[in-house]
C-alpha cells in the first residue's frame, strides 16, 4: 500500500475515533463545543512521554487518554450545573483555556509546538477504532448505556427512576474525553508535529460537524459522518482550500433540510437535539405538529413553572 | 503606565460592549446564540478597508458601507440560521450559525487573503497629553463614538416604541404578538441593528489597531460572549459594564502579568460566572432560564 493511501487510512480512522468520542458525550444530550481540548491533552502527554522519556507509543497513548478522561470528568462536574447553551459556552471557554495553557508550557514547545513523534500505523488506528466501536456498541446494550439513553430522553424522569444522573453525565463526559484523548495521541504521532492551534475552536467545530452531519442519535451516524467528511477533501481535490466553504455550506443546508443528520430516526433525533432545550425534549414521538411561530420558548417558560 | 492601561482597557472594552449589545439582544429576542456575529464584525472591517484603501473613497463613506454590510450579513444570518430552520430542533439554529461563520470566514480568506491587512489611518496620529496619559485623538473619537452609541441604544430600548417592542418580544413572543407587535418584522430589525452595531465595532477596532485579519471575528466574539454573560443576559447596562471590566482585565493582565495568558484569564472569568452566578452582574432569573 502506498504511503499516500496509508496516510488517508490513518487520518480517516483518527477522525472516526474523534467523532465517536464526542458522540459518547452527546449521547446523554450534552453538547460539548470543546472536545479539541481533550484531543490536545492526549496528543501532548503522549508526545511528551514518547519524545522526552522515550516511552513506547501504546502505553504513552493510553496514559494520554487516561489524562484526557480525567480532565473530562473534572469538566463534567461543573458542567452538570449548566444547561443547554451555557454548557456550549463553558466547554468552548475551557478549550480555549487549554489551548493557552499548551501555548505557555516550555516543555511542550510553547507556541512553536513539538515534533519528533512517529509510530502511528493504519493497523494501530483501526484496531483502536474497532475496540472503541465494540465497546460503545456493547455500552449501548448495557445498563449504563440504557441510563445514558434515559438521561438523554428525560433527565427528570431518569432522576425519578432512581438513576444517579450526576454519575451518568460525568461518565459520559469522561469516556468521551478518554476516546478523544487516545485519538489525539494517535494524531500527534501521525502528523509528527503538533502545535497549540491544532486544538483550537476550528477543530472542536470540525468534530462536532462529523457527529451532526452523520446523525446525533446513532453511533453509526457519527462513524458515517466522520468517514464522509474526512474523505471529502481527498475525493474533491480540485476544491483545494474551498472545502471548508463546502463544510460550512453543508452544515447550514443540513440544519435547514435535515437537522437530525444523515442517519437520524426522526423521533430520536428530536430528543437529542432537544437536549439543548427542555421543551423539545418532552415533544411526543410521532408526527410533529408544526408549532405556531415563536410559541415554543414561551411554552418552555410555562413548563418550567409547572415543575 | 497605570492610567495608560485604563485608557487602553476602556477603549477595548467599549468595542466589546458594542458587539455584546447586539449579541445579547439576539439571544434575548430569539434565544439564538449567534456564533456568526463576530464574522459580521470582521466583514465590516474588511469592507471599510476595501472602500477606503482600494476604492479610495472618503473614510466616512467606507465606515457607513462597513456598518451597513454587517447589518445586511446579520439579516442573511437571520434567514439562513433561523427563519428557515425548523424550530423543533432546538440545537439546529446554533449549529447553523457556526456553519455561517465558517462560510463567511472562508469567503473572507479567499477574497482578502489570510494575511493581516493594514487598516487605513484617516485621522493621523495626533495625540494629547492628559496628565500622565498620552491619548491619541483617534482613541478619544473611538471611545466617544462607542459611548454615545451605547447611550443612544439604551435610550432606544427604554423609550422608543420599536425598542419597547424588542424588549416585549424578548420577554414573551406570544404575548407580544397578541398585543399587536409584528414579531417577524421587529425580529428582522433586531438582527439588522445588532449587525450594524457589530459593524461599527469592527470599524472602531480597525481604527484602534490598524489591522484586519479574517480570523479576528471568532476571537472577539468569544470575548463578547464573556461580556454578555458577565453583564447578565438581555441587559444593555450589563453589556456596557461587562465590556469595560473585560477590557480592563485584558489590558491589565498584559501590562502587569503576561500577554500570553490574557485570553485564558478572560475565559476563566466566563466559566466562574457560569458556575457561580449564571445570571451575571445585572441579569434576572427570567433571562437565565430562557437558555
Amino acid at each position: 500500500m502506498s504511503a499516500y493511501y496509508e496516510g488517508i487510512l490513518m487520518a480517516v480512522g483518527i477522525n472516526v475515533l474523534l467523532s465517536v468520542g464526542l458522540w459518547t458525550t452527546v449521547s446523554t444530550g450534552q453538547f460539548s463545543f470543546g472536545h479539541a481540548a481533550y484531543m490536545g491533552i492526549g496528543a501532548y502527554l503522549a508526545s511528551l512521554l514518547t519524545v522526552t522519556f522515550k516511552a513506547p507509543l501504546i502505553p504513552a497513548a493510553a496514559l494520554g487518554a487516561v489524562a484526557a478522561g480525567l480532565a473530562g470528568v473534572l469538566i463534567g462536574f461543573p458542567a452538570l450545573r449548566l444547561s443547554h447553551l451555557y454548557l456550549a459556552m463553558a466547554t468552548l471557554a475551557f478549550a480555549e483555556i487549554a489551548r493557552v495553557i499548551f501555548m505557555n508550557q516550555p516543555a511542550l514547545g510553547g507556541a512553536f509546538g513539538m515534533g519528533g513523534m512517529s509510530g502511528t500505523t493504519p493497523l494501530l488506528v483501526w484496531a483502536a477504532v474497532v475496540v472503541a466501536l465494540a465497546y460503545l456498541w456493547l455500552l449501548g446494550r448495557s445498563r449504563l448505556g440504557l441510563a445514558f439513553e434515559a438521561v438523554r430522553q428525560d433527565e427528570i424522569a431518569a432522576r425519578a427512576m432512581g438513576l444517579n444522573v450526576t454519575w451518568i453525565k460525568v461518565m459520559a463526559f469522561g469516556q468521551g474525553a478518554l476516546i478523544t484523548g487516545f485519538a489525539g495521541a494517535l494524531f500527534g504521532h501521525f502528523t509528527f508535529y503538533i502545535e497549540p492551534n491544532m486544538f483550537g475552536i476550528e477543530r472542536s467545530v470540525l468534530i462536532l460537524l462529523f457527529v451532526v452531519f452523520g446523525g446525533v442519535y446513532n453511533l453509526w451516524g457519527a462513524v458515517l459522518g466522520a468517514l464522509i467528511l474526512s474523505l471529502f477533501p481527498e475525493v474533491f481535490r480540485p476544491l483545494k482550500d474551498w472545502y471548508l466553504f463546502v463544510y460550512g455550506g453543508v452544515l447550514v443546508a443540513m440544519m435547514i433540510w435535515r437537522p437530525q443528520g444523515l442517519l437520524g430516526q426522526r423521533w430520536a433525533a428530536l430528543d437529542v437535539l432537544g437536549g439543548l432545550f427542555p421543551q423539545a425534549k418532552r415533544a411526543p414521538p410521532g408526527p410533529v405538529i408544526e408549532p405556531p411561530a415563536a410559541s415554543l420558548r414561551d411554552g418552555d417558560a410555562g413548563d418550567k413553572g409547572a415543575e | 503606565m497605570f492610567f495608560q492601561q485604563i485608557v487602553n482597557g476602556v477603549l477595548l472594552g467599549s468595542t466589546y460592549s458594542l458587539l455584546a449589545l447586539g449579541f445579547t439582544l439576539m439571544l434575548g429576542v430569539l434565544g439564538l446564540l449567534n456564533f456568526a456575529h463576530g464574522e459580521a464584525f470582521m466583514i465590516s472591517a474588511y469592507v471599510g478597508f476595501t472602500f477606503a484603501t482600494v476604492f479610495k473613497l472618503p473614510f466616512a463613506v467606507a465606515a457607513v458601507a462597513g456598518a451597513l454590510s454587517a447589518g445586511i450579513i446579520s439579516v442573511i444570518i437571520y434567514y439562513l440560521s433561523f427563519a428557515f430552520v425548523k424550530r423543533e430542533f432546538m440545537a439546529a439554529p446554533v449549529l447553523s450559525t457556526i456553519g455561517v461563520a465558517i462560510l463567511l470566514q472562508t469567503a473572507a480568506t479567499r477574497i482578502w487573503g489570510s494575511d493581516v491587512r493594514p487598516f487605513p489611518e484617516p485621522f493621523g496620529q495626533d495625540a494629547v497629553e492628559m496628565g500622565p496619559v498620552l491619548v491619541s485623538l483617534v482613541q478619544i473619537g473611538i471611545m466617544l463614538t462607542a459611548f454615545v452609541l451605547m447611550a443612544a441604544f439604551y435610550a432606544f430600548l427604554k423609550w422608543n416604541k420599536l425598542g419597547k417592542a424588542m424588549r416585549a418580544i424578548s420577554e414573551s413572543p406570544t404575548n407580544a404578538s397578541l398585543l399587536g407587535i409584528r414579531v417577524e418584522r421587529v425580529t428582522l430589525l433586531t438582527f439588522f441593528i445588532s449587525g450594524v452595531l457589530a459593524g461599527i465595532a469592527g470599524i472602531l477596532i480597525g481604527l484602534a489597531f490598524h489591522a484586519v485579519t479574517p480570523f479576528m471575528g471568532m476571537n472577539v466574539l468569544l470575548k463578547a460572549m464573556t461580556v454578555m454573560i458577565l453583564g447578565g443576559l438581555g441587559n444593555a447596562i450589563g453589556a456596557m459594564v461587562g465590556g469595560l471590566i473585560i477590557g480592563l482585565v485584558e489590558t491589565f493582565s498584559v501590562g502587569y502579568w503576561a500577554a500570553s495568558w490574557r485570553d485564558a484569564l478572560v475565559f476563566v472569568i466566563l466559566i466562574l460566572v457560569l458556575i457561580f452566578k449564571p445570571s451575571g452582574l445585572f441579569g434576572t432569573r427570567q433571562h437565565e432560564e430562557k437558555i
